[in-house]
């Protein structure tokens, strides 16, 4: 003879039961991984003493409105054009071949070298000297890579679709 | 097929395509992609959609739409020429001036969001057209999922499956206001719809417009950032558009990091016999959406509001997590071991003392088919009985008895693609709309698009009736007689098929003579139906190719259920509509495994594959292989079972996976038998009402939590793979009988269900070559399994299931339903509802579903309100011969005159049908004849509130019309087709702005 019955009596498994055996399956897992957690251990002293862990602490706890700001002060004109010009810059050097670049790097490294010598001396140069260095093999080479440089640049002005 | 087969070229590649394909089904068939984001889910309605403009290719230096143009013969197709490309790119440029870019943070990123891949593939830089908000709020209404206007690229994919898959025709574009977007009904919030909740539009919108509201800020790794970050960080994005290509990358690493978190497992559905598949998206124990796939091979990308909406369940707060043992009045907490050591003991005692037939085992169609084999090699093997049935009893044992007195196979004669391509699909006292949603979907779709023609006979008016050719109404019971008589009056025509009778059919002239009395005019008088309407669906039959005929509880639970459904394979006998593509007997198994439980044996008189236990050699195979000798006679069945109780001859019994105190007919006598049981266990997810009686509580886990297989109504044996670790202690019900089994000595030793599988395929030869190998992923197998592993999807191709591969005509009377007395003068129909599963265990642990329908509802004729005063909202109080119940009204046109309808969506015993219920039964199989039920009304309360939401999409107002209706986008003052806009933006300025 058994009635329907409803009332359930749980078993309370004590809350320190219950404890234990978290514990113990945690213990486990620390022990499985000995090497690493100390390792962390110490990665994390040092990060305490250096103080990060404080700033951390405090950014992660403030998160949303750091965040907030942080995205508001990104969201400005000036820094659209900061990111605009960053990410322009960064393609324009994936597009750059960097042999020619290095060539031209070097170049501009010894024109700097002997610019600095020039004004070191302070030497006036007359329109005589001037027309005289056109002569000269290394100013032909370079007014010839500035004037190539001028008609590519030309030539990217003019046709703006380039993809 | 060969010559229909030609070859043409798609960018300088030869391809092959099919007669009648377009160029862009022919391409992806190749391998060749071509975008086209409204062609993303082909198994769509009507086929093409042409609102997204993405597929353009070049077709002799012509622009053309891929996926509206027939590929032809020696064509040259060019996907990929500056002009192609540059129709794709202004097409993309269209939609993304309706839908803001902002992947990463986006819950649709995840790798197949189909608007952020066609704009990744047409290499998209920037926004030609601005973004502007649409002046609409995004719609939240609905428990389930939300529409965000904002981000509805206007591609209807989802209004195509609204109207013409799901067929439910809520879903419209209204492509006449100045900034169109997707309406429900005539412009209402979603929630107060003719919205079914099926998913439908969620599963294909192809962006994240239509989205699970489980999925909001779920998915993403950023997507739960709140809105005073995530809305400056859009506007950041957009305004430094460092172009889309770096955009992309980033959402492509995070779309890459969501997969080590979201888990996407297969699994099958348990609410109801069809067998959809689908995947559950996990993170942690959470589940983030079910996301069909066009590769399951049942529902493709369907489901119903229960497969997609409805496993809250699993991580319910009132989930069994523990065995729980009676002490006194108390039910008390307890380990596995004392509960399995108890019961080991109690029931070894009881075999001891009374014997083995004195211990009953009830089994589960909602739990696999392993679990089902082991169960009955438990009662067999180590218990020694054979009293061993599952809830089939309850609603399809007689259409199975049907169909084995004439064709041989208890069964679906083929798959729903058979009923989706038939000529004629009859309905018989089913509710698939309901009962069996996605199954109903593809008849509704065949007659809306196909040209398929629909009979229903069905005391209600329930959907499918609404959407019938002919709808007939006989009187409660009568079906025997007017199926019996349309097959004579179609003999009497010669219109029967002559040819496969002689050839294939036994008994013709005694089945022949038995007709006799059913002529028109005693069918007239005994169902109601004019003698018009019987020659009506004869011509129809006749004229048909094929006919399908469905049918479900409404046939099988009276007291000739069996008679009723043979007089079913009769017809389709007579008329040859067995064995050929688009015909056949199709009985809609009610639960997702009623078809498998049977099938693996927990039936009183059949071992596994419906070989009888009686026969010597059978048994003998049995007894060779679990080593040990095996009870010869049949056991009782479970009318049978709660009838011993009573009586004293059963004292022990265990039950698993069957809320039988709640769906047993006449509960009042079913609760009174539990209370005799000497010992009673029951193993379940929940502690349901038939828990309530137990001396030990099993918790069981359910299929989420575990690995198995089931078998939906067309036979399909389809896997389920592990979603989550089984909850608390509970564990798979077949781990359980394994532990059980072992108390007793069994020594069984299962590591997985797929062991269990090998062994039942081994000893039972209709599932010869079924193995887990074969159920990888979406594949399935379809039984019989020939060694190989090859399936059978349609039967009786060359024989029927008899010795001499001949059927049978079976002559069957009339048995007149079951009369309470003059006294309860209203008939009281009863049966399933769309939103909650059978009593509600499962789906009512969902806030979302409770909102919709939260409690039972009586169905009262607007005539019969009228003459008894009652309005909806009124409470009444029912009364049978067995007992009473207390529900409001519902007055409404689906049920007429004296016919009550009360669905038994309820835990709530003073609102369950069953009380109602006798214990009568089917004459042949022991089915209740819970729809042979009589009671008096008496009015309580005249006002009150509706049992009904309005909310619920009963209530509604759809608008039907075939698909998006491009046409009128067409027709738009603002928009100009993409050849001439592009044409014309050449013409301004000399050349185009887009080199790519």
């Amino acid at each position: 003879m058994a009635k329907a019955i409803t009332q359930i009596e749980k078993k309370q498994k004590n809350l320190q039961e219950e404890r234990a055996e978290d514990l113990s399956a945690i213990v486990n897992q620390i022990a499985d991984n000995r090497e690493v957690i100390q390792d962390t251990l110490v990665i994390l002293q040092e990060l305490h003493e250096a103080g990060m862990i404080d700033m951390l602490k405090g950014f992660l706890r403030t998160r949303e409105k750091v965040g907030t700001i942080a995205i508001e002060q990104l969201n400005q004109p000036g820094m659209h054009n900061i990111i605009k010009n960053g990410m322009n810059t960064i393609g324009l050097l994936a597009n750059m071949n960097p042999d020619q670049l290095k060539a031209i790097f070097g170049g501009l490294n010894q024109g700097l070298e002997k610019a600095a010598k020039s004004t070191e001396s302070q030497e006036q140069l007359g329109m005589w000297g001037l027309m005289k260095s056109m002569k000269n093999p290394s100013v032909k080479t370079s007014l010839n890579t500035m004037v190539s440089f001028l008609e590519g640049m030309g030539d990217g002005l003019n046709n703006k679709e380039i993809h | 097929m060969e010559e229909n087969t030609f070859s043409l070229k798609v960018n300088n590649t030869d391809i092959k395509a099919k007669n009648g394909q377009s160029i862009l089904e022919a391409a992806l068939e190749n391998n060749v992609y071509i975008p086209g984001i409204c062609s993303s889910q082909p198994d769509l309605g009507i086929g093409v959609i042409q609102t997204c403009d993405t597929c353009y290719v070049e077709v002799n230096g012509e622009l053309k739409r891929a996926c509206s143009t027939k590929a032809e013969p020696n064509m040259t197709v060019n996907s990929v020429s500056n002009s192609a490309k540059e129709a794709q790119l202004e097409g993309m440029q269209r939609i993304l001036k309706n839908h803001e870019l902002y992947c990463t943070v986006c819950d649709n990123n995840n790798g197949n969001c189909v608007v952020h891949n066609t704009a990744e593939y047409l290499e998209v830089e920037h926004q030609k057209y601005e973004f502007t908000p649409k002046p609409y709020p995004p719609d939240n209404s609905h428990p389930f999922y939300r529409y965000e206007p904002d981000q509805c690229i206007l591609c209807g994919l989802c209004v195509e499956a609204c109207q013409d898959l799901q067929v439910s025709e809520v879903l419209s574009i209204d492509w006449e206001r100045e900034q169109p977007r997707v309406i429900w009904d005539n412009d209402v919030p979603i929630d107060e719809s003719s919205c079914v909740s099926c998913g439908h539009c969620v599963t294909v919108c192809p962006c994240n417009a239509l989205m699970e509201k489980s999925m909001l800020g779920e998915a993403g790794y950023l997507t739960g950032m709140s809105k005073n970050m995530l809305e400056p960080m859009i506007d950041l994005t957009k305004e430094v558009e460092p172009g889309y290509k770096e955009i992309f990358t980033i959402s492509n690493v995070e779309a890459t990091m969501r997969e080590d978190r979201i888990n996407k497992t297969k699994t099958v559905c348990t609410y109801c016999g069809v067998g959809c598949s689908f995947e559950v998206w996990t993170k942690g124990r959470d589940i983030l959406r079910i996301q069909p796939q066009s590769d399951a091979p049942v529902n493709g990308i369907s489901t119903c509001v229960k497969g997609k909406f409805g496993w809250e369940f699993v991580n319910s707060e009132e989930r069994l997590t523990k065995p729980l043992i009676r002490k006194g009045d108390k039910f008390y907490e307890a380990t596995w071991d004392e509960a399995l050591n108890l019961m080991a003991e109690k029931f070894q005692e009881i075999k001891d003392k009374q014997g083995p037939d004195a211990l009953g085992f009830i089994s589960s169609s909602k739990c696999t088919n392993e679990e089902n084999y082991l169960f009955q090699k438990l009662a067999r093997s180590v218990f020694q009985t054979n009293n061993i049935d599952n809830c089939s009893r309850y609603c399809q044992t007689p259409a199975s008895t049907g169909l084995m007195r004439t064709v041989g196979i208890g069964g679906d004669s083929g798959t729903m693609e058979d009923i989706a391509t038939s000529d004629l699909v009859i309905v018989v006292g089913a509710n698939a709309s309901e009962s069996h949603p996605v199954l109903a979907t593809r008849i509704k779709r065949a007659n809306k698009l196909h040209g398929q023609k629909l009979i229903v006979s069905d005391l209600r008016k329930n959907e499918l009736a609404e959407r019938s050719d002919l709808y007939i109404h006989p009187k409660p019971g009568t079906d025997l007689v007017w199926i019996s008589a349309v097959t004579k009056y179609i003999l009497d025509q010669g219109w029967e098929d002559s040819s496969f009778l002689q050839e294939r059919v036994n008994n013709i002239e005694e089945y022949k003579q038995s007709l006799s009395k059913f002529t028109l005019e005693y069918a007239e008088e005994v169902t109601g139906l004019s003698q018009d309407t019987l020659i009506k669906v004869a011509e129809m039959i006749h004229e048909a190719k094929g006919t399908c005929i469905l049918w479900a509880m409404g046939v099988t639970q009276h007291l000739g259920g069996t008679d009723t459904s043979t007089a079913i394979a009769n017809l389709l006998l007579v008329t040859g509509n067995f064995g050929k593509p688009g015909a056949g007997a199709y009985p809609l198994r009610g639960h997702n495994n009623v078809q498998g439980a049977s099938d693996f044996g927990t039936m009183p008189n059949f071992l596994p594959g419906y070989e009888p236990i009686e026969n010597d050699e059978v048994r003998s195979r049995y007894e060779g292989a679990w080593g040990t000798k095996l009870p010869k006679h049949p056991g009782l069945n479970n009318h049978q079972i709660v009838e011993a109780i009573t009586d004293g001859r059963v004292n022990g019994m265990y039950l698993f996976g069957e809320e039988m105190a709640l769906v047993d007919s006449n509960i009042n006598y079913v609760h009174e038998a539990f209370e005799k049981l000497d010992f009673f266990v029951v193993q379940d997810i929940f502690f349901s009402k038939t828990a309530q009686f137990a001396d030990v509580v099993l918790p069981a886990a359910p299929s989420l939590e575990k690995d198995g297989t089931f078998t939906n109504t067309e036979r399909r044996i389809q896997r389920f793979y592990k979603v989550f670790e089984p909850l608390g202690d509970c564990k798979p019900d077949w781990e359980i009988f394994q532990e059980f089994a072992n108390k007793l000595g069994a020594n069984w030793n299962y590591s997985h269900p797929s062991e269990i599988m090998d062994e039942a395929a081994r000893l039972a030869p209709t599932f010869a070559g079924v193995s887990y190998e074969h159920l990888e992923g979406w594949d399935s197998q379809v039984w019989p399994v020939k060694p190989n592993g090859e399936s059978t999807p349609l039967l009786y191709k060359d024989k029927f299931k008899f010795v001499d591969g001949k059927a049978r005509l079976f002559p069957v009377d009339w048995t007149p339903p079951f009369e309470s007395g003059d006294e309860y003068d209203l008939h009281l129909n009863n049966g399933r509802l769309l939103e909650q599963f059978h009593e509600g265990n499962m789906t009512n642990k969902s806030e979302g579903i409770n909102h919709k329908v939260s409690n039972p509802w009586l169905e009262v004729s607007p005539e019969l309100a009228k003459e008894r005063n009652l309005e909806t909202g009124s409470l009444v109080r029912l009364t049978s011969p067995y007992g009473k119940v207390k529900v409001r009204v519902l007055v409404t046109n689906r049920v007429s005159g004296n016919e009550l309808y009360l669905p038994m969506n309820t835990t709530e015993n003073q609102k369950a049908v069953n009380k109602l219920t006798s214990s009568y039964y089917d004459k042949d199989t022991h089915t209740p004849n819970y729809k042979e039920t009589q009671v008096k009304l008496e009015l309580l309360e005249k006002e009150g509130e509706s049992p009904l939401p309005h909310h619920n999409h009963r209530f509604g107002n759809p608008q039907p019309h075939i698909g998006v209706e491009v046409e009128k986008k067409w027709n738009r003052s603002d928009f100009t087709p993409i050849p001439e806009a592009l044409k014309r933006e050449g013409d301004s300025d000399g050349k185009s702005n887009y080199a790519n």
